[in-house]
């Protein structure tokens, strides 16, 4: 009797007991999503400095640029010291690669005869300049900024840069 | 015999082995762990059943079809036992085995050449693990082929998918850990699919970096896959495993030709 | 002999009823019958664990598990392989776009459609009977051929039309559409708009953008094919929704086998198609395969 009472008294025709399970409900979920959340956000991992995301001295730009001259010499791997990237040579200048295939994160090796990268996983093909040729890859390989400091040339591993095609200001100019 | 048997204050007797087996479990201790008989009545048939916390999962009786080895080919048993069999091995090869990028590798090899039994341990759990996925794909076809996923047990079924997809990635999470070429490269295209969780611009990169812990499979992958293969997916399939024999019981047993027939 | 015993039907029968065959015969069997669980499941169930161990055990004493080289982060061995039972995933990949291939269908798509099934499906008479009737065998035999040849044309489709047989060729995320797009383009009598419309990577957009040929063209593809073999369930065999479920079922599982053989022995360096004997550089894709 106080239940159909209580229904007449509530526009919303709730009954209390009807309000009381539906908040807790509505709590629990909120509960369970807001720990699903928290663990995500504890699974997140803070990456540190140094080591690969870190700046990468690869040498005297006279030296890159002397091993890097002719225009069709083969790309530099730079895997030493935390560096993984390729150097190559475009005409407008050199590029720093980031060596894994933007398809499924294969390492992606130079090939001398077909003059080109070719990934072995699923075959997607890039010329020097990180464009794609073939295969499965949706665009061309990252780079990283090249910049001058102190007479050494620096790659900047932390800032991997996406891009929808190659343009003359991804790279560091020929001063010759 | 019995040299000094005339001088004895009693009758010397050698026990015969029917002597003895009562002797063994007509006592309160072994009482105190069986509290049935020998099962050869119907009552103490029931009672091991019943007293059995295990095989209380079963029902005390069962239907002489579901007992048809062309009907379920033992598909989801042998499944269930190799899990176990892959429960067991791996708690062993974790005595030998540390999640680390500079040491996993040596372990593999340390196992596979100076542990005693280690190679038959190590390849027992990747042949069971293979032959687990293989096992839950066929007892999964064969379910479907004879009707058994239609109701009342279609919320059995959709824990049977679940448990397909927990054998995959238990299957999968395992395959990094001997660290060679094999399993990182698997792991690398494997983990990279997380960048094409869509929308990728946003989902893209969060999902890589919560799969890997770092932009490349590295030790922080290691690290979690080790953690979800060891205790986070086997207690996940544990419970898993346990409302689904719970409900085979509940839905009735194995499902079977009980219903009428249109024809025939 | 209890008439439990010469009801008991299942493997170890030779065993708990020897010589009571001829009895057995006669006895009319109700299919509700009950026998004790214990022994007449429990012994070949442990019969079962015997034969499981013993197998496991042979198996690892005559084969190793393998162990290749210590993982190098530098060099990516030709070809990667997934496991062979993510091959299927593997090579689904090859052919659309990955977000479709490698996300949608394999995390959400299959495994909400299989828990669906007996939702969809709630007619139980012929729970019990193998592949249901006849008529289920016949339509199992039939999506099983169907789904191998459709299967096979598919991966053939992908393979053979690539845009330079030289520099692509590998299959790629709807390679074959924009192959087959690209050489249609080049006929006269399209309109303008779409012939000039803005190119990337020497491509018209439409053409290099994956939302046509990664996405809708391959899964209208896959789809026309599913609903072919529904129309053909629906007519040939006048299915209803039971019939229908049996066919997808099937589909999806010969499909799973299919594209599983395919990428664990067919796909050699470079996922290139070829027989899994006659790879190039002597690849043995049974190296890889478990």
């Amino acid at each position: 009797m106080t239940q159909a009472s209580s229904t007449a008294d509530n526009k919303s025709g709730l009954t209390r007991r009807q309000f009381l399970a539906v908040g807790w409900t509505v709590a629990g979920l909120v509960a369970v999503g807001e720990a699903g959340a928290a663990t995500l956000s504890f699974m997140y991992p803070r990456l540190e400095a140094g080591s690969f995301g870190g700046k990468v001295v690869i040498g005297s730009a006279q030296e890159i640029l002397q091993s890097l001259s002719d225009p069709k010499a083969k790309p530099v791997e730079t895997f030493k010291n935390s560096g993984r990237f390729y150097l190559t040579r475009t005409q407008d200048g050199i590029i720093a690669l980031y060596r894994k295939c933007v398809h499924l994160g294969c390492v992606v090796p130079w090939n001398d005869g077909e003059d080109q990268f070719h990934c072995p996983c699923h075959g997607s093909l890039y010329d020097r300049k990180g464009e794609v040729q073939g295969g499965p890859a949706p665009r061309p390989l990252d780079i990283f900024p090249i910049t001058e400091e102190g007479g050494s040339l620096v790659v900047d591993t932390g800032k991997q840069t996406q891009r929808k095609a190659y343009d003359p200001s991804q790279v560091y100019p020929l001063k010759s | 015999m019995f040299p000094f048997a005339d001088r004895l204050p009693f009758k010397p007797h050698r026990p015969t082995v029917p002597e003895v087996i009562e002797f063994l479990t007509k006592n309160r201790v072994w009482r105190s762990f069986f509290r049935h008989g020998y099962p050869d009545t119907k009552r103490n048939q029931a009672l091991l059943m019943q007293t059995n916390v295990f095989l209380h999962l079963f029902p005390v009786k069962v239907r002489v079809h579901s007992l048809k080895a062309t009907y379920t080919w033992g598909l989801g048993l042998i499944s269930f036992y190799l899990f176990l069999i892959l429960t067991i091995t791996g708690v062993l090869l974790m005595f030998y085995y540390v999640p680390a990028e500079d040491r996993a590798y040596q372990n593999m090899l340390t196992i596979m050449t100076s542990v005693n039994y280690g190679a038959l341990m190590r390849n027992m759990h990747r042949w069971a693990a293979h032959a687990m996925v293989l096992g839950v794909f066929l007892h999964m076809c064969r379910v479907f082929y004879t009707g058994g996923h239609k109701e009342p047990r279609e919320f059995n079924w959709a824990i049977g998918v679940l448990l397909l997809f927990a054998t995959f990635f238990l299957s999968f999470t395992g395959y990094l850990l001997p660290w060679d070429q094999l399993s990182y490269w698997a792991v690398t295209v494997g983990s990279s699919l997380g960048q094409y969780v869509p929308p990728e611009e946003i989902m893209g990169k969060f999902s890589i970096l919560i799969l890997r812990g770092t932009p490349e499979v590295s030790q922080s992958t290691l690290v979690r896959f080790y953690t979800f293969h060891i205790v986070a997916l086997p207690l996940a399939a544990a419970v898993l495993l346990t409302i689904h024999f719970w409900r085979i019981r509940k839905d009735g047993g194995l499902s079977g030709p009980y219903g009428k027939r249109e024809e025939e | 002999m209890s008439t439990e015993a010469q009801q008991y039907e299942g493997p170890l029968r030779p065993l708990l009823i020897a010589g009571h065959e001829r009895t057995l015969e006669r006895v009319n069997l109700r299919p509700d019958d009950q026998v004790m669980a214990f022994p007449y499941m429990i012994v070949p169930a442990l019969a079962v664990a015997l034969g499981t161990i013993a197998v496991m055990t042979f198996c690892s004493v005559v084969a190793n598990a393998p162990l290749k080289e210590i993982a190098n982060p530098d060099h990516t061995p030709n070809p990667s392989k997934a496991p062979w039972y993510f091959m299927n995933l593997q090579e689904l990949l090859l052919h659309m776009n990955p977000s479709l291939s490698g996300v949608i269908i394999p995390t959400n798509l299959v495994p909400l459609l299989l828990m669906a099934i007996p939702y969809i499906d709630r007619k139980v008479d012929n729970v019990g009977h193998w592949f249901m009737s006849r008529k289920g065998q016949e339509i199992t035999l039939f999506t099983t051929i169907y789904t191998v040849v459709v299967g096979i044309a598919l991966a053939l489709f992908d393979s053979y039309f690539t845009l330079d047989p030289l520099r692509d060729p590998v299959p790629r995320s709807g390679g074959a559409f924009k192959a087959v797009l690209t050489y249609l383009v080049k006929f006269e009598g399209w309109p303008d708009w779409l012939t000039s419309s803005p190119t990337v990577g020497g491509f018209p957009i439409f053409i290099y953008n994956d939302w046509l040929t990664g996405w809708v063209l391959p899964f209208g593809l896959v789809m026309t094919a599913i609903i072919a073999l529904v129309l053909i369930v629906k007519f040939r065999w006048k299915g209803g929704i039971e019939e229908v479920m049996l066919a997808l079922f099937t589909g999806f599982a010969v499909t799973w086998l299919f594209t599983t053989t395919v990428g664990a022995l067919f796909r050699g360096p470079s996922q290139l198609l070829g027989w899994p004997w006659a790879h190039p550089n002597g690849y043995n894709p049974l190296d890889d395969l478990l």
